[in-house]
């Protein structure tokens, strides 16, 4: 716990804190992390590869949007999506890739609680405000035996802050294409009490990267978060709280569709409102020096709803609605049973309930989990860490996570980590429930694979519905979780008090990957669909970074990733000789070898960064200056093969250059920063990159001390 | 749609012969081989409601929607659907091998192992097969490596490959026709060599 105020009041608002920069530096070393073993753990300590944002860097960077400070991280890579549908573009938003693993695989945690409303696999990360956050902890390779599914290629949690001290904060933000972002935070503490607010409007009027193209690449958009957080320590050893956070984003649609019958153009308007909202109550109790436990409560509801209507006759044109609700009990107990070892068991009850247009009635999961987890300290130098869980549920089938670490302190200034586990991702609602007939383009059937079984089809034979019935078919069941097994392998090395390098090895071998194939035919010869685990991939690199302070007011962060992915069963067919590729131009058909192949669509083998953070304190003045780097990367097939080879199947590498640089006076803050300084733009396959954006900040923020202050 | 505008139609056909061959040459048992071999550009109707394209290799050309019910065409193509002339299709000996290569390596076709249009519903070449659909641009992709060899309504052997599917221009929301070129060799000896 001593470590936790010293962070934070590191990363924070005091200032003496940070009149010895080397003493920032060992405290970043010394940082504490939560979820790498869901106990409290220093960095330097955690045996599997994990990253640490503070509050700090992202002031530092200009950073007011998850999707803003997450990018510039080495290794991780925000994916966008291909139209208008939301901030930063993309009709799914803005996920993130671990590891080269996609942002269905990556589990997004908000104070260690799940954050849900996928849209084709992707948590839209634009939705998630910095603005009141303490620091953003990575944890890289797959955590599944602690956190169940999801939790494949990585775990992402956002701290929320509890500070410790009265403290009053507000600013403001404006930039190119009138986006604005408003913040206002009061955090009060009195003796057992403690109160936290925080509130926060986002928004921007959109863009249009393409004039040629009906509608805007990004519709404008509106939206606020508040969280309010209440803790109550009625003693030493209880602690309570209650959170709340409440997300609205309204986005007003303009785009013109071409009707059926007559062929004219006809303009469509309506708004997409998304909701989210969650409430978290948590009681702590420490029984004893070794025993703690915490019983958690959470209630989420993410809904998004759309409606579109023609212009000219007011008639719906579109409508959309889904709504996803998750309510979980938890409990964990941590007990130091012995010396040298320390146990941590926990289980949960949850209910997944959805409710939309898209599928057929409501659906409901029930998930039940129980998850160990033991740290042994062999001695002053070796830990093992063993974990396992077990995953249970109505919907899909049961799932066992194990995972096993290693981390070796070699020397004061090296150590060694190892770890192997597996990862699970549960089949999504689209993969078990969709009941979808598209008559429009050929009449083809495709079921979620608890929409349909083989006594159904029969059924459906019998009644002339269906003409034949496939082999296929026969294996209809419940589907399995798709599953991974990471390997990594890193080393942490301090160099001195002001350098330290590190770098990981990975491997993720992925299975049970879910795809659909034909089980029947229908009377008029299309095809019936429903979902299998079929696909087999994996996804290899390796990493490197460093942080160097090289004087007191100057500090450099680097990073590289190199990344190697496939499909398993592409590999297979091209060792078989049975892949071809086909010449743009010429059309000459060639068989294609493994070199031709260039892995699983949108990844780059080579990623960088290059950040420098200035800060004056005596004089006020602070920046940053960073460099991002994106090798090419693989978009969509133009040769009919079904996968990547040909050089206009890939997108353009791409550097971005940011510059911040602020100014403090007094109890104020002003900032003037450029992102994107060279003005890239790919309009094609970064529609959430509009180019150079220019904005300035102010920020004013008042602190009354306390007596925490001096700790 | 419009019924009475379908049943109307006649198939436009468009032919191009970029290249037109009929060449003679000698196997390695000193037989004369004689072969027609070209690339076609063949316009076939979008609407699933509309008649089909037939062709005819021996006569590297289009056959009239009327002869539909005679032997006179090999395979017929409407959106991305082909018809084989056999079975249910039609009276023909036509068969069908969807066979994984290069065109050019091909030198003989097989002596079995033709599939037949069994019913209207279980055709010989099913959807998906030959084509990759791309959903953002709506455009049907040839896959590469897939070389269509048919023995013909009249038993003589051809292998066919699609090099493209294009739309026709269109206004409006609908689009009336796609042009597949193709490129095929026809053995008119009767024998399997290409």
């Amino acid at each position: 716990m001593k470590y936790f105020f010293l962070l934070f009041i590191g990363a924070f608002f005091t200032k003496t804190a940070f009149s010895q920069m080397d003493s920032v530096f060992a405290k970043q070393m010394d940082a504490v992390i939560v979820t790498a073993t869901r106990t409290e753990r220093k960095l330097s300590n955690v045996a599997v590869p994990a990253q640490l944002i503070n509050n700090k860097i992202i002031q530092q960077s200009g950073s007011v949007r998850l999707t803003d400070i997450l990018q510039e991280q080495t290794g991780l890579f925000i994916t966008g999506g291909s139209s208008s549908g939301s901030p930063g573009g993309g009709i799914f938003g803005n996920g993130i890739q671990i590891q080269g693993l996609a942002p269905d695989y990556t589990l997004v945690l908000i104070d260690g609680e799940p954050v849900i409303g996928r849209q084709g696999g992707v948590i839209d990360l634009s939705r998630i405000t910095v603005g009141n956050i303490k620091q953003i902890e990575i944890v890289k390779g797959p955590s599944s035996s602690l956190y169940g599914s999801e939790a494949m290629g990585g775990v992402i949690n956002i701290i929320i802050g509890q500070p410790q001290k009265n403290v009053l904060t507000t600013s403001f933000r404006y930039g190119r294409f009138n986006e604005t972002d408003a913040n206002l935070s009061l955090a009060l503490n009195k003796k057992k009490w403690g109160l936290q607010f925080f509130g926060n409007r986002n928004g921007s009027q959109g863009y249009d990267l393409d004039k040629t193209t009906p509608g805007n690449t990004v519709d404008p958009y509106h939206n606020y978060t508040s969280q309010v957080k209440i803790s109550y320590k009625p003693s030493v050893k209880t602690q309570l709280s209650f959170s709340t956070r409440y997300f609205q984003q309204v986005q007003q649609n303009f785009y013109p569709v071409s009707d059926l019958n007559s062929s004219a153009i006809i303009p469509v308007s309506g708004n997409s409102i998304t909701k989210d909202i969650s409430i978290t109550p948590v009681l702590s109790q420490q029984f004893s020096k070794s025993l703690r436990s915490t019983v958690k409560f959470y209630f989420n509801r993410y809904q998004f709803r759309q409606e579109l209507s023609k212009q000219d006759d007011h008639s719906l044109y579109y409508y959309d609605f889904f709504q996803q609700s998750l309510i979980r009990a938890e409990n964990q107990t941590d007990w130091k049973w012995q010396k040298n070892n320390n146990l941590s068991i926990g289980g949960g009850i949850a209910a997944d309930i959805l409710n939309t247009n898209r599928y057929d009635g409501k659906k409901r999961d029930e998930i039940r989990y129980l998850f160990l987890q033991n740290e042994w300290k062999t001695n002053e130098r070796l830990i093992f860490i063993g974990g396992i869980r077990y995953d249970d549920n109505t919907a899909y089938q049961s799932k066992i996570s194990p995972k096993l670490a290693v981390s070796y302190k070699a020397t004061e200034r090296l150590r060694v980590n190892v770890s192997y586990g597996s990862g699970f991702k549960a089949p999504d609602f689209r993969q078990l429930y969709l009941n979808f007939s598209n008559d429009a383009a050929g009449g083809y059937m495709i079921y979620g694979a608890n929409e349909i079984t083989l006594s159904e089809l029969l059924k459906q034979q019998q009644q002339g519905l269906i003409s034949a019935i496939l082999q296929k078919a026969n294996q209809l069941a419940l589907l399995k979780p798709e599953s991974s097994k990471g390997f990594n392998a890193g080393i942490q090395y301090r160099v001195n008090n002001r350098l330290s390098i590190s770098s990981n090895l990975f491997r993720n071998d992925i299975d049970n990957l879910i795809q659909y194939d034909i089980i029947a035919y229908r009377g008029n010869n299309a095809p019936v669909y429903s979902y299998f685990n079929i696909d087999k991939a994996f996804t290899e690199g390796a990493e490197a970074s460093f942080q160097y302070l090289f004087s007191k007011k100057f500090f450099l962060q680097g990073g590289y990733q190199f990344l190697i992915t496939a499909d398993k069963n592409v590999l297979k067919q091209i060792k078989a000789g049975e892949v071809y590729a086909r010449e743009a131009g010429t059309n000459r058909v060639y068989k294609m070898n493994r070199w031709d192949y260039a892995g699983l669509p949108n990844r780059s083998a080579h990623m960088a960064n290059l950040k420098l953070f200035y800060e004056d304190e005596k004089r006020g003045w602070s920046g940053s200056f960073r460099i991002i780097y994106r090798s090419r990367w693989g978009t969509t097939d133009q040769d009919g093969n079904g996968i990547i080879n040909r050089r206009d199947e890939l997108a353009k590498g791409f550097l971005s250059l940011n510059v911040t640089l602020s100014k403090k006076i007094k109890d104020f803050k002003i900032q003037a920063a450029i992102e994107n300084l060279l003005n890239y733009k790919d309009v094609i396959n970064l529609p959430g990159q509009p180019g150079i954006q220019p904005y300035i900040s102010i920020s004013y923020s008042f602190t009354k001390k306390n007596k925490l202050h001096k700790l | 749609m419009k019924k009475k505008f379908i049943s109307m139609v006649m198939i436009t056909s468009v032919f191009c012969g970029i290249l037109f061959f009929v060449s003679c040459k000698k196997d390695q048992n000193g037989k004369t081989i004689t072969v027609i071999s070209d690339t076609v550009k063949l316009n076939v109707n979008f609407s699933a409601n509309s008649p089909y394209a037939f062709f005819s290799f021996k006569n590297n050309g289009i056959v009239n929607n009327v002869d539909s019910a005679t032997g006179k065409w090999d395979f017929g193509i409407r959106l991305a659907t082909f018809l084989v002339n056999s079975n249910a299709s039609g009276p023909g000996n036509a068969g069908v091998i969807l066979q994984n290569g290069i065109f050019d390596q091909i030198i003989s076709a097989p002596a079995t192992g033709y599939a037949y249009d069994t019913t209207s519903s279980r055709l010989a070449i099913s959807d998906g097969s030959w084509y990759n659909y791309d959903m953002s641009t709506h455009s049907f992709i040839p896959k590469p490596g897939k070389v269509f060899i048919f023995r013909t309504a009249d038993n003589h052997y051809a292998k066919m490959e699609i090099m493209k599917v294009e739309y026709e221009p269109f206004t409006g929301p609908v689009p009336r026709a796609l042009d597949y070129t193709f490129r095929f060799v026809y053995q008119a000896n009767g024998s399997t060599d290409f």
